[in-house]
């Protein structure tokens, strides 16, 4: 068989495990990524300490936190780049750190991207010659896609074409797992939109696993299937996007007459957070929105308006049960 | 931006649209917009669906959620899927009993705050009307 014919069969392979992969939910498909018990510390500081997660296959992952809590950190020994202190990284099974085979399915884009040669023919030659999978023709189309001259020299460019320079070579290296520190960042809505629609494809083509790092929770939160929640090096929850927004729900209420939380509580509502000015009370609760609607309508308000929560409340609001600064701000 | 795909093979195929901004969950908003154009008569029985992959490339989104919402379509019965081929609208006949049992919750509801608060008929009317005119993206299911 030629070289042509290997790559070929190994695409339609791919293609259609990744069919079977996409018809699962994504609960029910294998882990590509598995932290166990992992801990990486630098001297002192623990950047991670014993988290424990699983990524599935083909699932767009958003990996959010405060800054430090560490996010570079997990995209950098999902990489292989990093060590781990204590307990595994494990891509399909494997140890990443020092793992060849493991490490060629894997592609890193940097928070500040760093271009070994000046120029993107010069390190696309590089790509092709680490990559089994590198696509020639993805490239061609990429660096249409995503307007960057082949010989314009990188360091001269601005901080967004970095990026999309980075992502042309991480995207046409095909890789299994795509790890971005920052994904959006620097980008123009154009090309924002352009990104999603390429890891589309390639997720529905290839059945391409995407872990994200972000502080753009707005953008995540469109993009992303899973989310999870690091805080000083720990994990605090690891879940379904759509189900994390449904299972906090934010109502704003009026009353003819004075109502307490006791009372919304014995009403049978789960009751987060309750806040009056005059009479215009505002809830955060645990029900979802036909819940608090159904329960809230009996009590005949004046006013009932339900109002999902964005990523950004409910980070806000997770991580105020952990911190007592943040939550003092918000009282 | 098409990769090995020509458009003059493709048919003309009716694509929703989502509201990122909108606060719904984007595979909500998909299924209701499909309830409405099957509703409407804008696509018709046994019409194909856009694959997963058209449809994420398409408006930019999660093909996972493209796909959770064409599971829980066919799951209602809106869609029904061919194994290599694609997903394709049922021919069942819409049950506009369904819809009208849930309108008459609602305005049984809405009747009953009103008569709580003393609120008119006219003024009830009222209100229906500025509702009916409200601009529409995708509303949440009850």
């Amino acid at each position: 068989m030629t070289n042509k014919e290997t790559v070929e069969r190994l695409n339609s392979d791919r293609a259609n495990e990744s069919t079977a992969t996409m018809n699962l939910p994504v609960e029910e498909r294998e882990a590509v990524i598995v932290a166990d018990n992992l801990s990486k510390h630098f001297g002192a500081t623990k950047a991670l300490d014993k988290v424990n997660c699983r990524i599935a296959g083909a699932s767009i992952f958003g990996l959010i936190g405060s800054n430090g809590a560490g996010k570079s950190t997990f995209l950098r020994l999902a990489a292989g780049v990093y060590r781990p202190t204590e307990g595994f990284m494990f891509y399909r099974g494997q140890v990443v750190f020092d793992n060849p085979c493991a490490k060629k399915d894997i592609v890193f884009v940097a928070d500040q991207p760093y271009f070994h040669f000046d120029n993107l023919k010069k390190m696309s030659a590089l790509y092709r010659s680490l990559y089994e999978r590198w696509d020639q023709e993805l490239y061609q189309e990429l660096i249409r896609i995503f307007p960057i001259g082949e010989d314009q020299r990188l360091d001269l460019l601005s901080k967004g074409m970095h990026r999309q320079a980075a992502l042309i070579l991480a995207i046409a290296a095909k890789p299994r797992l795509l790890l971005m520190d920052e994904a959006f960042d620097g980008l123009d809505p154009v090309m924002r939109q352009n990104l999603k629609r390429i890891l589309a494809r390639q997720v529905a083509d290839d059945g391409m696993t995407t872990l994200i790092a972000s502080q753009n929770l707005r953008e995540l939160e469109d993009f992303c299937d899973h989310v999870g929640l690091l805080h000083e090096g720990g994990l605090l929850f690891v879940e379904e996007l759509d189900k994390l927004r449904l299972g906090l729900s934010k109502a704003q209420i009026a009353f003819r007459e004075d109502v307490t939380a006791e009372q919304l509580k014995s009403a049978g509502l789960e009751i987060l957070r309750f806040s009056a000015r005059g009479s215009l009370i505002e809830i955060l609760s645990r029900n979802t929105e036909a819940e608090l609607r159904t329960i809230l309508n009996q009590m005949n308000p004046l006013l009932l308006d339900v109002l999902p929560l964005t990523l950004e409340e409910v980070f806000i609001y997770e991580l105020s049960r952990k911190s007592y600064v943040v939550s003092e701000l918000l009282a | 931006m098409t990769h090995n795909q020509s458009y003059s093979e493709e048919q003309e195929m009716i694509y929703p649209e989502v509201n990122v901004l909108s606060g719904i969950p984007i595979y909500q908003q998909l299924k209701n917009s499909y309830h409405r154009l099957a509703a409407l008569g804008l696509i018709q029985p046994h019409e194909q669906l856009p694959s997963v992959r058209q449809l994420a490339m398409e408006l930019g989104i999660n093909p996972n959620t493209v796909q959770k919402a064409y599971r829980e379509l066919e799951q209602e019965g809106l869609i029904y899927a061919v194994p290599g081929r694609g997903n394709f609208l049922s021919d069942s006949e819409r049950e506009l009993d369904v819809e009208h049992e849930e309108i008459r919750r609602s305005f049984r509801s809405a009747a009953h705050i009103a008569w709580t608060a003393g609120i008119e008929r006219a003024t009830l009317h009222e209100l229906l009307d500025e509702c009916i005119d409200e601009p529409k993206v995708a509303e949440p299911e009850r």
